[in-house]
């Protein structure tokens, strides 16, 4: 057979990037990055232009998490509002760090009824109110992800309620180590049961009771650096049977011991505490030199700031808070 | 090009009338072909009237250097029973090394791979131009981009007021 033939125009010699294909643009546009496309890619060209503004694919997903240099993160709220009214009502998964807030959920959820999935991650402005608020006005929100944060110790409860339907949650933090050094003691917890408690560990069951008793429909759940015990995951394991998968990485206060291991055997996936954290984005643990990756500045009124990426280091955040004022760059 | 005298080789053939001769397997790196190829599998002369032989020999090479360096690992995971991390991290390093020199071309060029990518369907080739595409516009304002990528600015003065007025953000630090 000699026709094999591939159709489509003939590509003579004299293309030009303004007569690319939008499909192609489009992909082009992916890789460079919303921010950018609203802040100049979006202004090259008549051609451009449309696709950037006309694309609702475009903006399908929205993720503000991969700052460029130079912006100011709150800076970037107004063009992610902007990038909110681009997806016209079609917005499946939003991600933002460190800019998130109250009003910006708010925004989002008057623009899109349709999100799926909602990543917040260093959104130290934001409550845990909006989330929940955010979550009972997005029903068919599957999964939320919550990367550092300063919430009560009721946010899980909070969000949980208004969206028994989450197959997914994701609530991690770091693992904050204490010198291991206490005496340890054993606490009853129920009439045959005991713990094993360190004086030394700090112990906080609430965030993943809230779990247990919120979110029965859950498939997947990842609590890294979480400072639940034992009883507090039996609850979880108790209160979510559809649960899947567990990651409770650098969660040290739970002993997985003969009885764990049985209660878990039923998950298809579990990474327990000690397991490797190579393929975690963020930091699991806190680390003591933290602090040498920021680099302090200060600004034309001669007010200290730090120069790093806050996304990354949940300690940039409580370095600036101590001085009241903190702009990333 | 003919590596193997008992594989099968099929022609492909530019825009400009060069025929280019490629193992079928080469060719199968490209998704449009080898869709062609399994609908038809007797086929072995196939026009590409949207590419030029100089684009369609850069394809080409680029077909090439990633079934070799495939090959290559499938035949040390053979021979050791399973692939040496360290080793197969080289490689893949020495592919990006590749990948990363292919892509040292002019705008045109560039421009001329994405859509010959895009056209034949060659998912690696296409990432790779894509992303360097990419690479060059992230950080340029506008006017920069115009220049990068020889486009010329047909906006008109109203389009310009609507896009200041839309994204006044965007003009306040870059100019």
């Amino acid at each position: 057979m000699e026709g094999g033939e591939v159709g489509g125009e003939p590509l003579t010699g004299d293309r030009h990037w303004s007569d690319l294909p939008r499909d192609v643009l489009l992909l082009i546009f992916l890789k460079v990055g919303l921010l950018e496309v609203l802040r100049a890619a979006g202004s090259v060209c008549r051609s451009w232009r449309k696709v950037a503004e006309e694309e609702p694919d475009l903006w399908r997903r929205i993720d503000m998490t991969d700052h460029p240099d130079g912006f100011e993160a709150f800076v970037l709220k107004d063009p992610t509002k902007l990038a909110i009214d681009r997806s016209g009502g079609l917005l499946e998964e939003f991600s933002v760090e460190c800019f998130g807030d109250d009003d910006l959920l708010r925004y989002l959820c008057d623009s899109t009824s349709v999100l799926k999935r909602l990543c917040l991650t260093s959104c130290y402005q934001l409550s845990e109110e909006a989330i929940a608020e955010t979550a009972k006005r997005q029903p068919i929100l599957e999964e939320i992800q919550i990367t550092f944060g300063s919430f009560s110790e009721k946010v899980t409860e909070i969000v949980g309620k208004e969206c028994p339907q989450l197959k997914s949650f994701k609530f991690n933090t770091k693992w904050y180590d204490r010198p291991d050094t206490g005496p340890q003691y054993e606490v009853e917890i129920s009439d045959d049961e005991v713990e094993i408690f360190d004086e030394e560990k700090i112990y906080d069951d609430q965030e993943a009771l809230g779990i247990a008793k919120t979110m029965h429909q859950l498939q997947h759940l990842q609590l890294i650096g979480n400072r639940m015990g034992k009883k507090a995951l039996k609850a979880i394991l108790d209160g979510c049977p559809h649960l899947e998968t567990l990651d409770i990485r650098r969660c040290y206060n739970v002993i997985m011991d003969a009885d764990m291991q049985a209660r878990c055997a039923r998950l298809k996936t579990i990474r327990l505490p000690g397991d490797s954290v190579d393929d975690y984005e963020f930091e699991a643990d806190a680390d003591q030199d933290d602090s040498s990756d920021v680099e302090e500045s200060y600004d034309e009124d001669g007010i200290p700031y730090f120069r790093g990426r806050l996304d990354r280091l949940g300690i940039v955040y409580s370095l600036a808070e101590n001085i009241g004022k903190c702009v990333i760059l | 090009m003919a590596r193997s005298s008992t594989e099968n080789m099929i022609t492909l053939m530019s825009s400009d009338g060069e025929e280019f001769m490629v193992t079928e397997k080469v060719a199968r790196e490209c998704t449009t072909i080898r869709n062609m190829l399994e609908d038809d599998c007797v086929i072995t002369n196939i026009p590409l009237p949207n590419v030029t032989s100089d684009i369609l020999s850069m394809v080409i090479e680029y077909c090439m250097e990633h079934v070799a360096a495939a090959e290559k690992a499938a035949a040390e995971t053979a021979e050791k029973g399973s692939s040496s991390a360290p080793a197969a991290a080289k490689a893949n390093k020495d592919l990006e090394e590749w990948d990363k020199a292919f892509m040292n071309v002019d705008v045109y060029t560039l421009c001329d791979l994405i859509l010959a990518a895009n056209y034949l369907n060659v998912s690696g080739l296409l990432d790779l131009t894509i992303q360097t595409a990419a690479n060059l516009i992230k950080g340029k304002s506008p006017e920069q981009i115009r220049k990068t990528f020889h486009i010329q600015n047909d906006l008109s003065l109203e389009e310009e007021e609507k896009i200041r007025s839309q994204t006044p953000w965007a003009f306040e630090k870059s100019e």
